[in-house]
């Protein structure tokens, strides 16, 4: 007979490699499952589950624990606070687990990790008993606490989200990043209409609805390994959040345009742009990193792109390699991320507030020499996907006052269906508790036509 | 020590009613050694003789943390059983498959141990099923052949 699979070590040394050695927890996941042999569909659900759910609820799982236990999260063992982590996750999340489960489970686990057992085994079951009686920060006299617990975030993203929006936006947004992110992919038109990607997929009985936003995004309501559809082998598809496609659509490419893409792996944009331009023109794309440009490529290869050609280039020196004017340079920033938190469970934990201004710098950096690489007439896009003021509005608006030849193009919202209410904004900031999307900033501006 | 090949399912060997030790030899003793050294090169925690292409009644079974240690049972069997546990199993003669099975929580084992002894295993939970699993094989009987929710992998 073979060796018991047990989910719950295999989530917890997971667990371990994102919050203790710094481990993506996509990536870290992917190659822990991929390389297990012999779990099946309910294991890899579970641990997914136990994974994601303990590190993105870090904040409020550590304060149960330091109220029941003696030592301090942050003073005990790394292998101790993570058993202890999963576990309670497990108590104050999944109903379909018993309690009492979680604990012996956790308790096997620690004998094993370090003889801790007798401590674990003593907080959980405190906590089991008091549970009750947790003493929750008060949502009107800490707001920030508040948030920081109820939906376990950094103290400096709950303060900057209070001040941004006040408490009741604030939640909701914290909410939003909670919630399961929605799934959504982009109908390759230049292979198949989305009305007929949308009948091929409900006839593989998956459930999907269409954006109401764009022409081309579907969103996926079954839960599905995309990448083994055969639509997905064919290029009828490419995996992309709704928000990202309005930045295509913003720069509204002709046919036979010449565009620079600037920061584009991995390519959901510059395909996009290609679509709109039916493959034809050419799209330079540029990253800084060769093996994200090969991302690119495959993207490009699959769903049957000639137009791209891939430039090994840093944003911030792009007048180095070009001087001929574009029809269109699109500027998708590296940016702080604070409108995508949902996305990734370690988003939150692995950022720092100190790295905005850092950022900021990068993306004036990368919008000046942009400008000189726009024609009369062009058009340049400014995106990002968060929702700090720094690196969105403000950047736009010194970046305009320091730029006479440029102007925010107020006719931005017909670039995209049923956005009547940003109608008549150059500049347009999405956010989850008005949009019902991820945070998104895009900025259209037009250079002037020489006189 | 060379460790044996192990047949899969496919093997009829599998479906066969094993032979009773009448003697323990050096030879039993070596094969015994033998079945534990592959199961561990397997990464497994049980193996029965036929499944080594052998129709002896001998198991080797070590379930790890919390067990016995390594256990060489000859001509095994059961004496009592209570209880009902079901979940998953894996067996080295199925490879990348697993499913569920019903069995007892508890069981008693009556067998022979290589110094020709009679001795009483007692186990529960996993080491219950591991037992089972070990001499239904004995027995031509395959865990798949009661399991539910069958899965393969690649």
């Amino acid at each position: 007979m073979t060796k018991q699979r047990n989910s719950r070590e295999l989530a917890l040394q997971i667990v371990y490699q994102i919050n203790e050695e710094g481990a993506y927890a996509n990536l870290a996941l992917d190659k822990a499952l991929f390389s297990c042999e012999g779990l099946d569909g309910r294991d890899k659900g579970l641990i997914t589950e136990i994974v994601y759910g303990s590190v993105k609820n870090r904040g409020k799982l550590d304060y149960v624990l330091d109220q029941f236990a003696t030592t301090k999260v942050k003073k005990m063992d790394g292998w101790t606070r993570n058993i202890l982590r999963t576990a309670l996750y497990q108590i104050l999340f999944l109903d379909k687990i018993p309690p009492s489960a979680a604990v012996n489970e956790g308790v096997k686990l620690a004998k094993h990790y370090g003889h801790v057992d007798k401590f674990v085994n003593a907080v959980l079951r405190n906590i089991l008993r008091g549970m009750e009686h947790i003493n929750w920060p008060d949502k009107e006299a800490d707001p920030v606490q508040y948030l920081m617990v109820q939906y376990s975030f950094p103290a400096w993203m709950a303060k900057r989200f209070l001040k941004q929006y006040g408490l009741e936006h604030a939640e909701a947004l914290c909410q939003w990043f909670n919630r399961p992110a929605a799934l959504w992919i982009r109908t390759n038109t230049l292979k198949i209409s989305r009305s007929a990607l949308k009948a091929e997929l409900e006839a593989a009985g998956i459930h999907v609805r269409e954006s109401r936003y764009t022409p081309e995004g579907l969103c996926i309501e079954t839960a599905v390994n995309l990448h083994e559809l055969p639509a997905f082998k064919q290029g009828l598809f490419t995996v992309q959040d709704e928000s990202s496609m309005l930045v295509a659509l913003a720069a509204e490419p002709a046919q036979g345009a010449r565009v620079l893409d600037v920061c584009s792996a991995p390519g959901g944009k510059t395909t996009h742009l290609a679509q709109l331009m039916k493959d034809s023109g050419v799209i330079y794309a540029c990253d800084i990193y060769q093996h994200r440009l090969e991302l690119i490529g495959e993207n490009c290869k699959r769903l049957g792109i000639h137009n791209v050609e891939l430039c090994l280039q840093d944003g911030t020196k792009l007048t180095e390699r070009w001087q001929e004017p574009f029809d269109a340079v699109l500027c998708d920033v590296p940016c702080s991320g604070l409108g995508v938190l949902g996305r990734r469970a370690d988003a939150r934990w692995s950022k720092a507030s100190e790295n905005i201004k850092s950022l900021c710098k990068i993306q004036r950096q990368i919008l000046e020499q942009a400008a000189q690489l726009v024609r009369p007439g062009g058009v340049l896009i400014y995106s990002t996907c968060t929702i700090t003021p720094e690196e969105n509005e403000q950047m736009v608006e010194a970046f305009l006052a320091a730029h006479e030849e440029y102007s925010l193009d107020e006719t931005l919202a017909d670039c995209w269906l049923n956005m009547e209410k940003k109608e008549g904004q150059g500049a347009v900031q999405f956010l989850p508790f008005e949009d019902e999307m991820d945070g998104f900033f895009i900025a259209r501006m037009v250079r002037r036509e020489e006189s | 020590m060379s460790v044996y090949n192990i047949v899969t399912k496919e093997d009829k060997i599998l479906r066969k009613i094993s032979k009773p030790i009448p003697e323990i030899t050096p030879n039993v003793k070596k094969m015994l050694d033998r079945m534990l050294e592959t199961m561990y090169a397997s990464n497994g925690v049980g193996l029965a003789a036929p499944q080594v292409g052998i129709l002896k009644r001998a198991v080797v079974v070590d379930v790890g943390e919390g067990g016995p240690g390594p256990l060489k049972l000859i001509n095994p069997e059961i004496v009592e059983r209570s209880g009902v546990q079901n979940g998953p199993e894996g067996c080295l003669s199925c490879p990348n498959m697993w499913g569920d099975v019903r069995r007892s929580q508890y069981v008693k084992v009556k067998a022979t141990n290589p110094e020709g002894e009679e001795i009483i295993v007692e186990g529960e939970d996993f080491l219950a099923r591991a037992l089972q699993h070990e001499i239904d094989h004995l027995d031509g009987i395959l865990f798949i052949d009661t399991a539910t929710n069958i899965e393969y992998q690649k």
